[in-house]
């Protein structure tokens, strides 16, 4: 197929038209996904996302945890079809509602971001023109997508602003972005995300970047629109603390694996890897002041460079010589998974 | 937990008064209009101890730590460090005063120079303090510093890129280390690294606190992580502090709404994990 010279050819169509969708299916499901930087210039090949599976319903929340350089951001970015430069997907598949996002073609992957798929970043200042006023940044999104006319989209924009609880929402529309605080600025950027309605939202690190007083608002909000739109979540997060409110599922990476999946709250009451178990350890938990924080020795591993077998091992305490084969995926408990050859020994039973 | 007990005062901060001009616009300057950073703040460390100052973004933390190592010369007030007054001094008296109060910055990645080695960075300090350590010791005492912050004496002739975020932190402690200072000011210095390696840093601070008898001055926005730290702590908003407290006080019985709202906005595991038998062999586990 070659892409069009035109500027705005027609739109290939809705998902739904395309054979493989399924209403029924979960809204976003990744399977073994693999995704690697391939060898070049004496650089050997790091494979940053290796064989990740999970999947979110519509209503659910689901969180994806995991240091820098676990492959969570890299993940969700794949969902979206907006990998680095130089980054490659060699197997897996990304469904949204049955339909393999892989499989694709760049005009019809770009109906499917923001219509359902979007993605809400860290740093909305990045996110945002700094140069044009925060509402028609918005309604541009509607005229891109032929939604609405000038008149509509710019009264669309004003609507979003207000459902996500920005104040005097028809004034502010024409402010520029500085002109936000950075929790107000987020806002922007979710309303925009939700602009056309998505099915999937994927927040990456969300509210890292904001105060605490602002993140607790930021994720409440979040929750309320989910309830509001029925959006399949995705929060991706390093912090098990920030999503333990919300997160009705838990996927915790580790060197670009999913090595444990669980309901929140089993994940937290039961967990059944040691390195989840560590990540528990370490936080700052309010109420044990006066116990030295668990450390886990070491850093993650060099992607391009990976130990043999479990992954974890370098790093992991239990590690015994059967460590050095690839664990396989144990069911631990009702979609409870776990990656490691000794994870009875964890979760203590 | 620590040596001495917390009763003769390191650092004394009476009506601290920092105001800047509002941007930095030439005309701005002129207009008369002022920022106020830190806007009348009393504090005392005690030796030994460990106060930690929180706060959200534009609260002033940064600013008054800037005042407090000297960076910045405060518009009004006193600080009082080890009995001499650090806002009177200029020249050379300053300069001796500084050796006594270093900074911890938040940032491993960007507050190391990378093209200087671990060796260099870390005894920058001694060259500028020349009465310190004599020239013929310097190798000597960078690896004791590196040893003494968990690193290998190995390290010292390798760059910053080579280390991770949680090495280059104790690269940053081991220099604010090597003028042996009586007290540490750590602005956010765990924040930017992972939660795995968070923990390996703040028990480090702790370890070192009980070792050398430093005072920290401990900056974060993560309450958990400075209840963990702190003896007493400091709450900052808008340039004043607002309450001040034992650990026990402010997070068991905070009095100012701004506290109690900052303590019930912060992340927490506890609820999470209740029902979960905590240390049942506890952190124990992993040793």
């Amino acid at each position: 197929m070659t892409p069009s010279p035109r500027p705005s050819p027609p739109s290939p169509g809705p998902l739904t038209a395309l054979p493989a969708y399924d209403a029924d299916a979960p809204a976003l499901a990744v399977d073994d996904l693999r995704v690697e930087f391939p060898a070049a210039r004496g650089r050997r090949t790091s494979t940053v996302v290796d064989g990740a599976s999970f999947q979110v319903t519509a209503g659910q929340t689901l969180a994806v945890v995991g240091e820098s350089g676990s492959g969570k951001s890299m993940t969700a970015r794949t969902a979206l079809g907006i990998l680095p430069a130089g980054a490659a997907v060699r197997s897996g598949s990304v469904r949204v509602h049955g339909v393999d996002l892989l499989t694709l073609d760049e005009r019809r992957l770009r109906t499917v971001r923001g219509r359902h798929v979007a993605m809400v970043f860290q740093d909305a200042l990045v996110a945002l023109n700094p140069v044009i006023p925060v509402g028609r940044q918005i309604a541009e999104v509607f005229q891109v997508h032929g939604r609405a006319g000038r008149r509509a989209a710019a009264r669309h924009a004003v609507d979003l602003l207000d459902r996500v609880r920005i104040p005097d929402a028809a004034r502010r529309a024409g402010h520029y972005p500085h002109q936000f605080s950075g929790g107000m600025r987020q806002r922007v950027v979710i309303a925009m995300a939700l602009a056309l309605t998505p099915q999937v939202l994927i927040a990456d690190e969300p509210t890292t970047a904001l105060d605490v007083t602002v993140q607790a608002q930021i994720l409440a909000l979040l929750q309320e629109l989910q309830d509001e739109h029925r959006l399949a979540l995705v929060l991706v997060s390093h912090d098990l603390a920030v999503v333990a409110q919300s997160a009705d599922h838990v996927a915790v990476m580790y060197a670009g694996q999913v090595v444990e999946s669980a309901p929140g709250y089993e994940l937290y009451r039961r967990p059944a890897h040691p390195y989840t178990r560590a990540l528990l350890d370490a936080v700052p938990r309010r109420g044990r002041r006066g116990h030295p924080l668990a450390t886990l020795p070491g850093a993650p591993p060099d992607p391009a460079r990976p130990a043999d077998g479990c992954r974890f091992r370098p790093r992991c305490p239990l590690a015994r010589a059967q460590c050095a084969t690839p664990p396989p995926v144990h069911n631990v408990g009702a979609q409870h998974t776990s990656s490691c050859h000794r994870w009875q020994e964890v979760t203590g039973s | 937990m620590t040596a001495e007990p917390h009763s003769t005062p390191v650092l004394d901060v009476r009506d601290l008064v920092k105001r800047h001009p509002a941007g930095n616009r030439p005309l701005a300057r002129r207009g008369g209009h002022q920022i106020t950073a830190v806007d009348g703040v009393d504090l005392t460390l005690r030796h030994g101890e460990t106060l930690g100052l929180v706060g959200e973004s534009g609260s002033g933390k940064s600013s008054l730590a800037r005042l407090l190592t000297a960076v910045d010369r405060p518009t009004s007030g006193e600080i009082t460090v080890l009995g001499r007054r650090l806002d009177l001094l200029r020249g050379r008296r300053l300069r001796e005063m500084r050796r006594n109060i270093q900074l911890v910055f938040q940032d491993p990645y960007t507050s190391l120079d990378p093209r200087m080695t671990v060796y260099d960075i870390v005894r920058e300090p001694l060259l500028i303090h020349r009465e310190v350590t004599p020239r013929a010791d310097h190798r000597a005492r960078v690896a004791e510093l590196l040893e003494l912050v968990g690193l290998s004496p190995d390290h010292a002739s390798r760059r910053p890129h080579e280390f991770s975020g949680g090495q280059r932190q104790r690269i940053g402690i081991a220099r604010a280390l090597a003028l042996q200072p009586g007290i540490l000011v750590c602005d956010e210095p765990v924040s930017a690294l992972d939660v795995s390696v968070q923990a390996q840093i703040v028990n480090l601070f702790t370890a070192l606190r009980s070792e050398l008898g430093i005072s920290y001055i401990f900056i974060a926005h993560d309450l958990a992580v400075v209840e963990h730290v702190a003896d007493r702590i400091a709450v900052m908003r808008r340039g004043r502090i607002v309450e001040t407290g034992t650990v026990a006080d402010i997070y068991d019985r905070p009095q100012h709404p701004y506290t109690q709202e900052l303590l019930a906005s912060s992340p927490d595991l506890e609820p999470a994990l209740r029902g979960r038998a905590v240390p049942d062999p506890g952190y124990e586990w992993l040793r």
